[in-house]
């Protein structure tokens, strides 16, 4: 059911042809595609240290709001 | 979306609040999802609104296997402070605002505009950061004049007082013993704490006073022979006259 979902990415069109390439040449869904693609983005992000030391302070800020809805979600 | 709450963003803040491996969230989530939510709400060009719909997007598609409605909200704080805006509510209103979400009935914009406020205030006294916090009513800021920050400032952070002074420290204030009874040649008795004293001159130069305890006092031992009371306590001390102010 998941390969049958529409990805809506906003990526420059050269990007998302080569996406497409890789897919097709490796014979893989295209969704797993985009999953590595972001598991790049995402080691590329943890030397951001402006935007994770914001986010750990916001973290810190909103500790009891988390905390909370993390028992609304478990609920 | 924001200038780094892309998808990678997005699962940073997973992975701080759910603890688990940036990987692992990777892993799991609804790609799918995840990419159409940033694809829209990039499209969206008012902050707030853009921060409604990311946040009423995680909480009812649930993109992640855990703690949407965490993620969604430290997602949407950190979405407004990268568009300038500081956010700031009751932790229950937050939880009550996502429950409304997903029960669909709830105005997030609306919501959301109420809690947020341009970021960047100082407090011109202490430079420390003015927050217009109201969870319920209207927003309480409606200028940045010098004292009216000031004010603010004194209010949220109660570092000084609203015209930036220093606050006054008050010193505890001594508490006086209670006297129960004078007796002859300067001696007195004195309740401290529970505590029954009696306090005798002891020496003239320099002026020193015997401090001694006595066990147990009724009233009547109080108007009775003073002798009979002093010979029942026991020396606990020794104190200088002007260390007694007062008293004797």
């Amino acid at each position: 059911v998941a390969e049958t979902k529409n990805l809506l990415l906003r990526l420059d069109p050269e990007l998302a042809e080569q996406l497409q390439a890789v897919a097709a040449v490796e014979g893989r869904p295209m969704s797993e595609v985009v999953r590595e693609a972001i598991r790049s983005l995402v080691e590329a992000r943890r030397q951001d240290d402006a935007f994770q030391d914001r986010l750990r302070q916001i973290a810190k800020q909103q500790r009891r709001a988390l905390r909370s809805l993390k028992g609304l979600d478990d609920g | 979306m924001g200038e780094r709450l892309d998808e990678a963003g997005l699962v940073w803040a997973a992975a701080l609040v759910t603890g688990a491996a940036p990987a692992d969230v990777v892993d799991a989530v609804d790609v799918a999802a995840l990419s159409a939510l940033v694809a829209e709400v990039d499209a969206i060009h008012d902050p707030v609104r853009a921060a409604a719909h990311l946040l009423a997007r995680v909480v009812l598609e649930r993109p992640f296997p855990m703690a949407n409605a965490a993620i969604g909200w430290l997602a949407t704080v950190e979405l407004l402070q990268e568009r300038g805006l500081h956010t700031a509510a009751r932790p229950r209103d937050v939880v009550e605002l996502c429950a409304a979400i997903r029960a669909g009935r709830a105005d997030v914009a609306a919501q959301l505009r109420r809690w947020s406020t341009r970021s960047g205030f100082r407090c011109p006294a202490c430079d420390r950061t003015v927050y217009a916090f109201s969870a319920t009513g209207p927003r309480v800021l409606h200028g940045t004049s010098r004292a009216e920050l000031t004010a603010r400032c004194a209010f949220e952070h109660r570092s000084h007082d609203r015209h930036g002074g220093a606050l006054a420290t008050s010193s505890p204030s001594p508490i006086a013993p209670a006297v129960l009874a004078r007796g002859d040649c300067g001696s007195v008795a004195v309740a401290v704490d529970g505590r029954t004293l009696v306090l005798s001159p002891y020496c003239d130069e320099p002026a020193i006073y015997r401090v001694s305890e006595v066990g147990e006092v009724s009233p009547g031992d109080l108007v009775g022979r003073w002798d009979a009371l002093v010979a029942r306590a026991t020396t606990v001390g020794f104190v200088p006259a002007d260390d007694l102010g007062a008293l004797v």
